[in-house]
C-alpha cells in the first residue's frame, strides 16, 4: 500500500497561512526542474538574415521596386520573430515582430485588419503554447509570488499539469491556457502595428484640414 | 560558566556547541542569537574568562577630553571606548577603556599612541554600551562624520554645492543667448530651440528603449543559482550588516522584523541596525514594544540637518562591523535567499565589484490604477533597464533600497551623499566614475507601491530632483568623467540620468505644440517651419509609442500579464511625472536638501493589528535554526534595549573573578 502523499491535499479546516504554504509547495514540486525553452538565436537570426540577403538580391536583380524589396522583407520577419515570441516564448521577438508589423502597415495601410487577425492568432498560440508555460513555471519556481492567490493559482496548473506526465505533447492543453497572456500578447503584437496606421492616418488627416 | 550559573541547560550548550561548529560562529554570539542568554550575562560570563572587571558604562563618566583623542569611527569599528585617566595603585597615571572584545595588546597600543601614557587598564562591557557611548559622546563627531565627510574628502563629488561656477555661468549664458536671441530673431531662435528639445527627447527615449531591449534578451538568464546558493556552507558566510533607516514609521517597524526574519542566513553572522531618528520618539517605542530579537541593535541618530535617508545610513555604516552591507526600507520583503545570492554575486565579480542591487518590485500591485502603473514602471526598470545596464557595462544608479555593498569599499568611497536626495543613484554612479562596478542580481524585494497621488507625487519630485542634483555632480568636470568611464558611460548616463528629467520637463511643450497643431492648424508654421512641427509631432507620438511598448514588455517578466493591458495609460503617468519634475526643479533651486518624506504602511497589505508589534519575534526564523529548549522570558529582549536607553537601569559592575575557560 502506497503511503499518502502528504501534498495530494489541503487537509480540513487549514488556515490560510497554511493554504498558501500548500500551495506554494505544491506548486515547488510541481516545477521543480523545469527549463525554460532555450531556442538557439543565433542560428534563427543567422537562418533569417540568410534570407532576406537572398531575398533582397534576388527582387534588386529582378529589377524590383524598393517598396517590393521591403515588402517581403518584413513580412520574412515578422513571421520569424511572430513564431520565435509564439513558440520559444521570446518576448523581444514579440517587439521585432510588432515593429516589422509596423513597417509593413507603412509600405501598406491597408494589411492592418489582416496583420491583426495573424497577431490574435499568433496571441491565441502563446495561450497554449507549451514554451510560454514553462517560462512561467520557471519562473514560479524562482521568484517570490507578487500575491498568493496568483501563485497559487500557478501552482495548481502546473501540478494539474502534471509532473508525471511531463512537459510532453500529450499534456492537455487546457493546462497551459491563460487568458490574460493571450490578451498581453496581442497587445504586444498588435501595438506597434497600430501606432504606425495611427500616424499614418493622423498625417494624412492633419494635411487635409 | 554559564551552565554553572544556571543561564545555560547542558542541552542548551550542546545545541549552542552545535551550531557554533556548523556557522563558524564565536559561542558567545550563537547563545545570544538564539535568545539562551541575555547580553548581560553573556558579558558577565565573558568577563570573568577574559579576566576582566565588567563595567557599565554611562556616557556622563566619560572623560570628554581624553574622547577626542579617538575618532569615533575607529571606535564603533572596533567596539571600545576610552573611558578615563586615573591613577593605579602606585599613583601612576593609567588610561581605563572599556571593550565589548577580548582586551588586546592592539586597543593597549593604540591608547599608548593616542595619550602618551604607558599604563592602560581595560574593561569589558557590553557592545550596546560601547554605542551608547558613542552616540552620546562622540555625538558631535558622528554627525559631522556623516553629514561632512564626504564633503570635505572629495567636495568635487558632493551635492553640498548645488551649482559650481561654471555651470551657472553656462545656465546664464544660455538664458542670455536665447533671450537675446528671441529679441532678434525669434521664429530662428525657436527652432532652435525647439530642434534642441525633440533631439534631446528623441536620444533619451531611444537610449532607455536600447537598453531595456538589450535587458529584455536576458530574461531567463540566472546570475546566481539556486544550486548555488544551496552549495554555500553556513561556516564560510561573512557577517551581514542590514541597514533599516526608519523615520516616522512607528505602525511598521512590527512588520520589518517579521519580513527580515524570513531571511535565509545564520542569525549569528546577521547585523541588523535600525535606524531611527532622535526627534522620532514614537517609532523608537513602537521598535521598543516590538522586541526586536538580539540581532538587532537600535542605532538612535542624532539630530541635525539635512534630515535626510543617506545620513541616518552614513550612522549605521559607522557603526556597521559586518563584511557586507544592505539597505532595507521598512516595509521591504526581500527574498529569503537574498544575502546569500548576492553573497555569491560579490565573489563571482571580482574584485572591482562594490554593489550588488537586487531587483525591486511591489506586492500591492493591484490595489489602484497607480499601483499598477509604478509596478509596470518598477518592473521596466528593475527587470529590463537596469539588466541592459548591466550587460552592457554601463553605469548602474542604484534603487532605493536592496543595494549590497562590500563595507570597506563603501567606506573608501565616502558612503552616501546625505545633501543628494537620491543618494543611491548618485552612489552608482560615483563608484563606476572611480572605477568600480555595479551589477544586479536575480533577488527581488518587494515593496509597498505609493498609492495616493499626492504622495506618489511627493516622492517623484525628490527622486527627479536627486537626479538633477546627480547630473550637476559629475557634470563638473565631463571631461575627467569622459577619462574616468570613457565615452560610451557618460553618453549612456548623460542619456539616461540627464535624459530622464528632461523627458519629463519637455513632454508637455511637446503636448502643447500639438494641442496647437490640433485646434489651430497651421498656426504654429509662421514661427516654425512645418517639417519642424511635424518632427516634434513624431517625436511625443514615438515617444509615448516606446514608453507603451516597455510598459507592455514590462508585465512579462513576472507573468503579471493582467497588468499589461494598464501600460496604455503610460502617457497620462507620465504626464504626473512631469508635475513632479517641475516641483523638482523648483525645489533644486529653492529647497536643494530638502527630504520629501514619503508615506508608508498605507496599503491595505501592510495594515498590522495592534497586537502583532507586541508579539514575540518568530523562535526561529532567520537560519534553519533548531527551536530552543528553554525560552527565556519574553520581556527580555525589550528589556535588554531599554537598557541601551535608559542609563539608571544599568546594574552596578560585578567583582572581577579569575579567567578560566575561554568560553562562556
Amino acid at each position: 500500500m502506497t503511503a499518502a502523499n502528504p501534498l495530494s491535499q489541503l487537509r480540513p479546516g487549514a488556515s490560510p497561512a497554511e493554504a498558501e504554504s500548500f500551495a506554494e509547495a505544491r506548486m515547488r514540486l510541481a516545477v521543480s526542474g523545469v527549463t525554460p525553452p532555450r531556442l538557439p538565436m543565433r542560428r534563427v537570426l543567422g537562418l533569417s538574415a540568410a534570407v532576406l540577403v537572398v531575398e533582397t538580391a534576388v527582387m534588386l536583380v529582378t529589377g524590383q521596386s524598393l517598396h517590393d524589396v521591403l515588402l517581403p522583407g518584413y513580412l520574412i520577419l515578422m513571421t520569424t520573430f511572430g513564431l520565435v515570441f509564439c513558440l520559444g516564448a521570446v518576448t523581444v521577438a514579440g517587439f521585432a515582430a510588432g515593429a516589422a508589423g509596423a513597417g509593413l502597415v507603412v509600405l501598406q495601410p491597408g494589411a492592418l485588419l489582416p496583420l491583426l487577425g495573424g497577431a490574435a492568432v499568433l496571441a491565441l498560440g502563446c495561450g497554449f503554447a507549451p514554451g510560454w508555460a514553462r517560462v512561467e513555471a520557471w519562473q514560479a519556481a524562482h521568484s517570490r509570488p507578487l500575491t498568493a492567490e496568483e501563485e497559487a493559482a500557478v501552482g495548481q496548473r502546473a501540478l494539474d499539469g502534471g509532473r508525471s506526465r511531463g512537459w510532453s505533447p500529450g499534456v492537455r492543453l487546457r493546462n497551459y491556457w491563460r487568458t490574460d497572456r493571450v490578451l498581453a500578447a496581442f497587445l504586444v503584437l498588435a501595438f506597434h502595428p497600430l501606432l504606425a496606421a495611427f500616424a499614418l492616418w493622423f498625417t494624412h488627416w492633419s494635411a487635409g484640414r | 560558566m554559564l551552565v554553572e550559573q544556571g543561564a545555560l541547560t547542558r542541552e542548551q550548550l550542546q545545541e549552542a556547541l552545535d551550531q557554533h561548529r556548523r556557522v563558524g560562529a564565536p559561542l558567545g554570539a550563537v547563545v545570544l542569537a538564539r535568545g539562551m542568554v541575555t547580553r548581560r550575562q553573556l558579558y558577565v560570563a565573558l568577563a570573568e574568562v577574559w579576566g576582566a572587571d565588567l563595567a557599565f558604562v554611562d556616557p556622563v563618566e566619560v572623560d570628554e577630553e581624553l574622547a577626542r583623542r579617538f575618532p569615533a569611527a575607529m571606535l564603533a569599528r572596533e567596539t571600545w571606548v576610552p573611558l578615563r585617566v586615573e591613577e593605579d595603585g602606585d599613583g601612576l597615571p593609567q588610561v581605563v577603556v572599556a571593550t565589548a572584545g577580548r582586551p588586546s595588546a592592539h586597543i593597549a597600543e593604540e591608547v599608548v599612541q593616542r595619550t602618551g601614557i604607558p599604563r592602560v587598564r581595560q574593561v569589558v562591557t557590553t557592545d550596546w554600551d560601547v554605542q551608547r557611548a558613542l552616540r552620546t559622546v562622540w555625538r558631535d563627531e558622528l554627525v559631522h562624520d556623516a553629514v561632512k565627510s564626504l564633503a570635505e574628502r572629495r567636495p568635487e563629488e558632493s551635492a553640498s554645492t548645488v551649482f559650481v561656477w561654471p555651470q551657472v555661468a553656462a545656465a546664464i549664458g544660455l538664458l542670455v543667448a536665447t533671450v537675446t536671441g528671441l529679441v532678434l530673431d525669434f521664429s530662428l531662435t525657436m527652432v532652435v530651440l525647439v530642434a534642441t528639445v525633440n533631439v534631446a527627447v528623441a536620444l533619451a527615449v531611444g537610449t532607455k528603449a536600447l537598453i531595456s531591449t538589450v535587458g529584455t534578451a536576458w530574461e531567463t538568464v540566472e546570475q546566481v543559482t539556486a544550486a548555488e546558493v544551496a552549495a554555500l556552507e553556513d561556516a564560510d558566510l561573512p557577517v551581514y550588516t542590514i541597514l533599516v533607516p526608519v523615520y516616522k514609521e512607528a505602525g511598521i517597524v512590527g512588520l520589518l522584523m517579521r519580513n527580515l526574519a524570513d531571511l535565509d542566513y545564520p542569525r549569528e553572522k546577521l547585523e541588523i541596525l535600525l535606524l531611527l531618528e532622535e526627534d522620532d520618539p514614537e517609532t523608537l517605542t513602537a521598535a521598543l514594544a516590538a522586541a526586536p530579537p538580539d540581532l538587532v541593535r537600535i542605532v538612535v541618530v542624532p539630530h541635525s540637518l539635512p534630515k535626510t535617508k543617506p545620513r541616518a545610513c552614513n550612522v549605521g555604516l559607522t557603526f556597521a562591523r559586518g563584511e557586507y552591507v544592505v539597505i532595507y526600507d521598512a516595509e521591504d520583503r526581500p527574498d529569503a535567499d537574498q544575502l546569500k545570492k548576492a553573497l555569491i554575486a560579490f565573489r563571482k565579480g571580482g574584485d572591482d565589484l562594490v554593489c550588488v542591487q537586487a531587483a525591486l518590485n511591489y506586492f500591492n500591485a493591484r490595489e489602484n490604477l497607480l499601483t499598477r502603473m509604478f509596478t509596470l514602471e518598477y518592473s521596466s526598470w528593475f527587470d529590463y533597464t537596469l539588466a541592459g545596464l548591466d550587460k552592457m557595462r554601463l553605469p548602474i544608479p542604484l534603487g532605493g533600497t536592496s543595494n549590497h555593498f562590500r563595507t570597506d569599499m563603501l567606506r573608501d568611497l565616502g558612503g552616501w551623499d546625505p545633501y543628494n536626495v537620491t543618494e543611491d543613484a548618485d552612489l552608482g554612479i560615483r563608484a563606476s566614475a572611480q572605477g568600480h562596478r555595479v551589477a544586479v542580481v536575480n533577488s527581488t524585494t518587494y515593496e509597498e507601491a505609493n498609492m495616493a497621488v499626492g504622495n506618489w507625487i511627493r516622492q517623484r519630485s525628490r527622486w527627479i530632483k536627486g537626479y538633477m542634483q546627480t547630473v550637476l555632480v559629475h557634470t563638473r568636470h565631463p571631461w575627467r568623467l569622459l577619462r574616468s568611464v570613457g565615452p560610451r558611460q557618460t553618453a549612456g548616463f548623460a542619456l539616461l540620468i540627464g535624459g530622464t528629467p528632461l523627458m519629463f520637463l519637455a513632454a508637455p511643450w511637446l503636448y502643447a505644440l500639438f494641442v496647437v497643431q490640433l485646434v489651430w492648424p497651421g498656426a504654429l508654421v509662421p514661427v516654425l517651419p512645418e517639417w519642424l512641427v511635424h518632427v516634434s509631432l513624431a517625436n511625443l507620438l514615438l515617444g509615448n509609442g516606446v514608453i507603451i511598448y516597455l510598459s507592455l514588455l514590462a508585465g512579462f517578466k513576472r507573468r503579471t500579464y493582467g497588468l499589461v493591458p494598464f501600460a496604455l495609460f503610460s502617457p497620462v503617468y507620465w504626464l504626473l511625472h512631469s508635475i513632479a519634475s517641475y516641483k523638482a526643479l523648483w525645489q533644486l533651486v529653492v529647497n536643494p536638501f530638502y527630504w520629501e518624506k514619503t508615506d508608508h504602511g498605507l496599503s491595505s497589505h501592510v495594515q498590522v493589528d495592534e497586537s502583532a508589534g507586541l508579539e514575540e519575534p518568530p523562535a526561529a526564523p532567520v537560519a534553519a535554526a533548531p527551536v530552543r529548549t528553554s525560552a527565556p522570558d519574553p520581556v527580555q529582549p525589550a528589556a535588554d534595549v531599554v537598557r541601551l536607553i535608559d542609563p539608571a537601569t544599568v546594574p552596578p559592575p560585578p567583582v572581577r573573578r579569575a579567567p578560566e575557560e575561554d568560553q562562556p
